[in-house]
Order: structure tokens, then sequence, then C-alpha cells
């Protein structure tokens, strides 16, 4: 059961009305989230397998709505190609098949959005990605990313790029022994020999799904517009992931494009 | 004060008035000493005992009445070694009566020296000097005749022996107590019968009534109850208490639930402890690749391995994961596989051995309910056991639905003391729609969430043949009995300790 720290003032920036504690926790009970604890810091509470769209504010904002009758329906996102195009190639066939994209812009992201990102990121993986192997997540600032993007399989050792978080360049095997993530998550790509991996037209390695991405596109708060990649198995899954952060980053103030 | 009828008459039970004989001419008696001269029972001595301390006779108190010494484990090794200060001297006076502190620390141990000096000083045996950033002790007196403490030791190495005993020894052994408590100390508690003034007076003048505690037959056909007085019962006099065979509070609880589905018309079903992995996930549409499935929740069987799954409906789950199979749903999109069906487990819940039912009997009404052992491969903690009960019912029957299966629960409940429930959304990936329990607990002032329900989903009962809806309910039994009987660590119930067994009431639901 997926945990989530509700804070009433973020969901009362969502909502567009001001929320306390008391009147929360008891109408997060009524759409089937489990309060355990309501503290200073916020309500603990644990949603559902079947709701992933409840690990944002803005997703239990857009329920909350629902319920309190301020607003009916799913809620009308514009939508417009970019131009942006995702190349898949073959050798991504056997590991990891498919994915998905989109590109938001208009953003103006604060720290806690980042870190809400971040947490919602991991949820989807455990939830619909089966622990990142039907779904994996990257988000990139796309002020760093020139499309056309490839999406292809390089042999291991054949991949370099700095990981996310570090600061010298390492090859794909040293970051499957390495780092946390990449022996965590290597399973899912050892057996094949090779690594997926998201360039740009650049020559820059955007990501190495599901294990890391690369620090070069690091999304912080001065990022405007954000590329989103979802790569898995599932076709199915990888769009619902997509689909839950499209509606959420676009609640956090942005226009999507396809 | 009872049992007077004026100031001048006291009325005694013959056995308070052999009881205050003798403590009187003892002037203070032990109950036990009591009981050994007038051949009663020590229970029957302390009652009379009572008896007369309400009546102002006597006083009844607790003292200690004796003083055991015995050597401890240390104590024990010191009286066969010698105590640290002798071990001490003994080594100065054979290097002549001078040692250097650290050389003896070498020989007898560091420990030895540190305690063997604060003693051997302070019993005026040696002396401390310092010169060049060195200690060295001089033997100034060897104690050539055993110390008080050393003979203590010796004594009680052979055995406890009683203070008194020891008489003027009694005070080194104290002090071998207090010291690191060499020598350990029970004090044995009696309670003791000192006559009052009142009782000693009494016991000088003969005039004492007869009291009888039995109206027999013989009394009143002589006329001679008019002459006795009946004592009172009292009914707070202590006693030794008697246990009478219980049932073990689980036991106890299973059977009231039992009841209250039996009274609603429900049947018990049982089934497997071993059971397919089909069973207890694939026809409860759960997806092979669920997490719960994977190691850490269930427990799969070593050997065997693997059962049969009967072929024709497993052709019909497998339609239901991967497709939905004709029952509007789009399932769960995978490719399914027997293999993985035929893995045998510890059931993970009874709603395997429910369904189980429900497959063989799909004819309208079916009302059956389970209370059985389930396993889940879980640390066991304070709230949580690995090996538990569920408690779990199911309803089939044309045209139910939520509201029916509302009014059953509450009714449920209500038959288990717990009379204000409610209900809140919830979701199990076998029922739609889904919902939690919460009751409400007086005792507590809170609401406890207790129990979840739903109705089962078409992928579950479309390829098993079942046509209508089907209601189900479950709750952990453990979880109700650590609410009933107000218990806060959840392994209690199991700890089989036999005063908790014999004390423990359910709390008051009303």
């Amino acid at each position: 059961m997926p945990a989530i720290l509700v804070r009433p003032e973020r969901i009362s920036r969502f909502l567009g009305r001001e929320i306390g504690a008391e009147e929360l926790a008891e109408l997060l009970a009524r759409l089937g989230i489990s309060v355990d604890e309501v503290t200073p810091g916020g309500i603990k509470a644990e949603y559902n397998p079947n709701r992933p769209d409840f690990s944002s504010h803005a997703g239990i904002a857009r329920a909350l709505k629902g319920v309190l009758g301020l607003e009916f329906g799913a809620p009308r996102v514009s939508c417009r190609p970019s131009g942006w195009r995702v190349i898949v190639d073959e050798s991504v066939k056997a590991v990891r098949p498919f994915v998905v994209a989109a590109l938001v812009r208009g953003l103006g992201l604060e720290e806690e959005d980042i870190l809400e990102l971040i947490a919602m990121q991991e949820d989807l993986h455990w939830v619909l990605g089966r622990d990142r192997r039907k779904v994996a997540i990257g988000l990139h600032d796309a002020s760093k990313v020139r499309p056309p993007i490839r999406y292809l399989a390089r042999p291991l050792n054949e991949v370099r790029f700095v990981p996310l978080h570090g600061s010298f360049p390492m090859t794909g095997e040293e970051i499957l022994e390495k780092l946390e993530t990449g022996r965590k998550y290597g399973r899912l790509v050892r057996p094949y020999g090779v690594a997926p991996l998201l360039v740009d037209a650049k020559g820059d390695v955007l990501s190495f799904p599901p294990v890391i991405n690369s620090s070069l596109t690091e999304v912080t708060t001065s990022t405007t517009e954000v590329f989103i990649d979802v790569t898995g198995t599932d076709l199915e899954a990888v769009s619902k992931a997509l689909n839950i952060l499209v509606y959420a980053l676009h609640e956090m103030g942005g226009g999507s494009t396809r | 004060m009872a049992g007077r009828s004026d100031a001048q008459r006291v009325t005694l039970h013959p056995m308070e008035r052999t009881v205050l004989r003798s403590a009187v001419e003892r002037r203070r008696a032990t109950f036990r000493e009591l009981a050994e001269e007038l051949g009663m029972k020590v229970d029957a001595v302390a009652k009379a005992a009572e008896r007369l301390q309400m009546k102002g006779l006597a006083r009844v108190e607790e003292v200690v009445v004796e003083r055991i010494a015995s050597l401890s484990e240390e104590g024990m090794e010191y009286a066969a070694r010698g105590l640290p200060e002798r071990r001490l001297v003994e080594e100065l006076r054979a290097r002549g009566g001078r040692a250097e502190l650290e050389e003896l620390k070498g020989v007898i141990g560091a420990r030895t020296v540190e305690i063997g000096i604060i003693w051997a000083k302070r019993n005026g045996w040696i002396e401390i000097a310092r010169s060049d950033g060195r200690t060295l002790l001089k033997l100034v007196r060897y104690p050539d005749e055993p110390t008080e403490e050393e003979q203590v030791l010796r004594l009680l190495a052979e055995g406890p022996r009683n203070l008194g005993e020891l008489g003027a020894l009694s005070s080194a052994c104290e002090r071998l107590a207090r010291r690191a408590g060499l020598v350990t100390i029970k004090e044995v508690r009696e309670h003791v019968v000192t006559p009052t003034e009142e009782g000693m007076n009494l016991a000088a003048h003969v005039e004492t009534l007869e009291e009888v505690s039995q109206l027999t037959p013989e009394l009143i056909k002589t006329g001679r109850w008019r002459s006795v007085e009946l004592s009172r019962y009292d009914v707070y006099a202590p006693v030794k208490p008697v246990f009478a065979a219980r049932e073990h509070p689980l036991t106890s609880l299973i059977r009231k639930v039992r009841e209250a589905f039996v009274e609603l018309g429900f049947q018990e079903v049982k089934g497997p402890l071993v059971e397919l992995a089909f069973w207890n996930f694939d026809a409860l549409f759960q997806p092979q690749d669920h997490p719960a499935r994977e190691m850490h929740d269930t427990f799969y069987l070593a050997w065997p391995e693997r059962g049969g799954v009967p072929e024709g409906l497993a052709e019909r789950v497998r339609a239901a994961h991967e497709n939905g199979g004709g029952t509007g749903s789009k399932g769960w999109r995978y490719r399914w596989s027997v293999e993985e069906a035929s893995r045998l487990i510890l059931r993970t819940h009874t709603t395997a051995t429910t369904i189980r039912y429900l497959a063989e009997h799909r004819e309208p009404p079916v009302k059956v309910f389970s209370v059985d052992r389930i396993f889940r491969n879980e640390k066991v903690n304070w709230k949580r056991l690995a090996e538990f009960h569920q408690i779990e019912g199911i309803l089939m029957d044309r045209g139910v639905g939520l509201k029916h299966l509302m009014g059953v629960i509450k009714e449920f409940y209500a038959r288990l003391g717990l009379r204000e429930v409610r209900f809140r959304p919830s979701y199990f990936p076998y029922t739609e729609p889904s919902a939690e329990v919460d009751v409400y607990l007086k005792e507590l002032g809170k609401w406890v969430e207790l129990g979840g329900m739903g109705v089962f989903r078409p992928e579950v009962t479309r390829p098993l043949g079942v046509e209508h809806p089907v209601l189900a309910w479950g709750l952990g039994l453990e979880r109700l009995a650590i609410i009933i009987y107000g218990v806060e660590d959840i392994r209690e119930l199991y700890r089989n300790d036999l005063s908790w067994i014999r004390s423990v009431v359910p709390i008051d639901l009303r």
C-alpha cells in the first residue's frame, strides 16, 4: 500500500479553496484513502494500488473536486503536437520495447513540486511498473535536450555518461556495479547484455532506463519545460504512467504537448 | 464490631475458640505453628484468625520469621579460592612481605588485587607506599586466624543457614551480603497471630457461647437451635482460589463467531491448509505478477512443489486473466501460466476455501462461512503474526448487492456486541465495489478498522459458472480478539501464560 503524506496547504493550492486537516482527513476516507494519523506535518495516509493517480496532491485534489461538487469530469488538458520525435530502434525490442513521451511547457516548478514529482516516480515505478520492470520514468529539463531523440540499446561497455548526482562519466558496466540503482535494477538488463538508452540529437545520453538518468538533464527550479519519457514492457502500463504525470504537471501549471 | 450481641457476650465459632486459646497460651504464634499444634489445616487457621481480628480479639500481621542466608555463585567461588584480601596477603607473605602492585596484579589478577587492597587496608593488614611512580604494598600484619567473614563463608559453603543459627557471626554475614552480594539473605514471611488485650481477657473468662456454622436437622429437632448462635457468612474472607476448567479465550471467541453466523443461517465450510496457487490467487483474479505472490508474503512448499489444476476451469480462468474472458473486462493483459497456478502454498486467506466451495455449489442461495488458519510470510511482531485465523463469510443469491452486504455485516457485528459500524470505500483485487469496516469502541472512544468486504468481480464468478452476485466479507480473528480482550501485544494470545488465560475477560462492549 503506497504511503503518502498529504499536506492540507498543498491540497488547498490544487483544490482552489482552503481546507483544514480535520475536514481533509474525513474526505480522504470517502475517496478510499486510508488515513493512519493526522500530524502537524501532514496527514499520513495510504492509497490503494488501483488508484495510481493518488500518487500526487494534484491527483487527490482532482478527485476531491468531484466529491465536493466543485468540478466534475476529466480536466481539459490542451494538447497539440510539439514537433519533437522519438525514433525507436529495433535493438530495444527484446529488452524494453515500448516508449511514450510528452513535452510540458510553461512550468514554474517549486522545490515542493520537484520533490513530489520524484515521489510520484517512485510510487508509479512500484504500483504500475512492478518495480520498474513494466514502467520506468525519466524526467528531463527540455532546454538541455535537442530533438529528435533516439531510443536504442547499446552493449554495456559502449555506454558512457555522467549519471544523475554523479560528477564524472561512468560506463554502463560501472553503473550497474557501483551505483545503488545499478545493483538493484541491473537484473532487468543484464540478461540481455545491452543498455537501453535515450540519446538526443547532440549525441548526449539522456537516460539509461530503468536504471538512472544522466545528470545533464536534471530538473531544477529553473526548469520551465519538462520532457517526460516512459519506457517499459507493457504499453498500457507505460501509457497510464505518462497520463498520470502529464495531468499532474498540468495542474502544477504547465500546458502539455505531445 | 461483627459478632457482638451485647457488651458482655462474644460468640465464637469452636475453631475460633481453639485458635484464640492457643494463641493466648503462646502469646504469639504463626499460622503454621497453630495448624501443627491443633491438627488443623492452615487455611482453617487463617479463616479463624481473620474472624478473630474482625472481632477485635487478635491481630494478624505478616512478619519476617526467618532469615536464611546462602552463598551466591561468586560467594561460592570465594569460599573455594579464598577472599581477595586473603589471597593478597598470602602472596605478599610469600614474597617476604613486600611487593609491587603491578607484579601482584600479574600473578593473582588485577581484579583480585583491586578488591583485595580495599579490604586488606581496612583490616589493617597492609600499608601502601608510592615511590618513583611505582606503588608498593607492605604486609603489616598477617591474619593467622580466619576472619569472621571467612568463617561465615566456610559455614555457608556447606549449605544455607538460618541467620539466627549463626549467632555472633550474623553481623559478619550481613556484611558479606552487602559486599557485592556474596551472600543472599532470603526473608521468610509468615502470618502471625497476636491476641489483643481483649482477646487475652476473654480467654480468661469462660463465658462463650457456642457458635455453629451449619443448621442441622438435629439442631432443629432437639430445639437446640434456640440456644446457639449461627455464625455469619463472611463472603469477603480470603480463600485459596480454585481454578475450574476454562476455554482458551480464542476458542471462546471462535465459538461466539460461529454462533453469530449460524444464527444468520450460514453453514461452516473447511478446506485444505496447503492450497494450490490456483484457488488462492488465480481463481480470485489476482494476477501472477502481483507482489503479494512473491516470496516475501507467501509460503511456498519446498515439497511437493506442485499440484493438479482442474483443466476446464483453468482455461476459463486463463481467459479471464488474459482478456477478460467474456465478462466485459479487459483482464490483466499478460500471459497466464498454468505452471505458476499449480504451485503449492500455505493458503494466505480462507477465501481460497470459500471460492472452492462456490465452484461446486452454483445454485442460489449459498451462505457459507469459515473460521480457520491462514499463513503469511511476515515478520512476527507486536501487531502481526505469521500464522493466524481468518473469519470469512460469503453470500450468493439472486439480485443481492452492496446494500444487502452492509445489512448482513451490521447484523453480524451486532451479534458480537459491536453495534456501531461504518463503511469506507476501499480496494481488493477480487471485489468491486470494495469497502472497509470500522467499528466504534466505546471503551477507547474511537473508531477502529476491523475488516473488509465487497462484491466479487465478474472475472471471478463467471469462469466458475456462478451467475448471481456474490457478497463477501472477512476479518482477522486475532484482530477481533485483541479488541475484545484488551490485549496490546498480539503475541500474548498464543503465549499460553496460564495466569492470563485464567484471568482475562472480554471488555464490556455495551
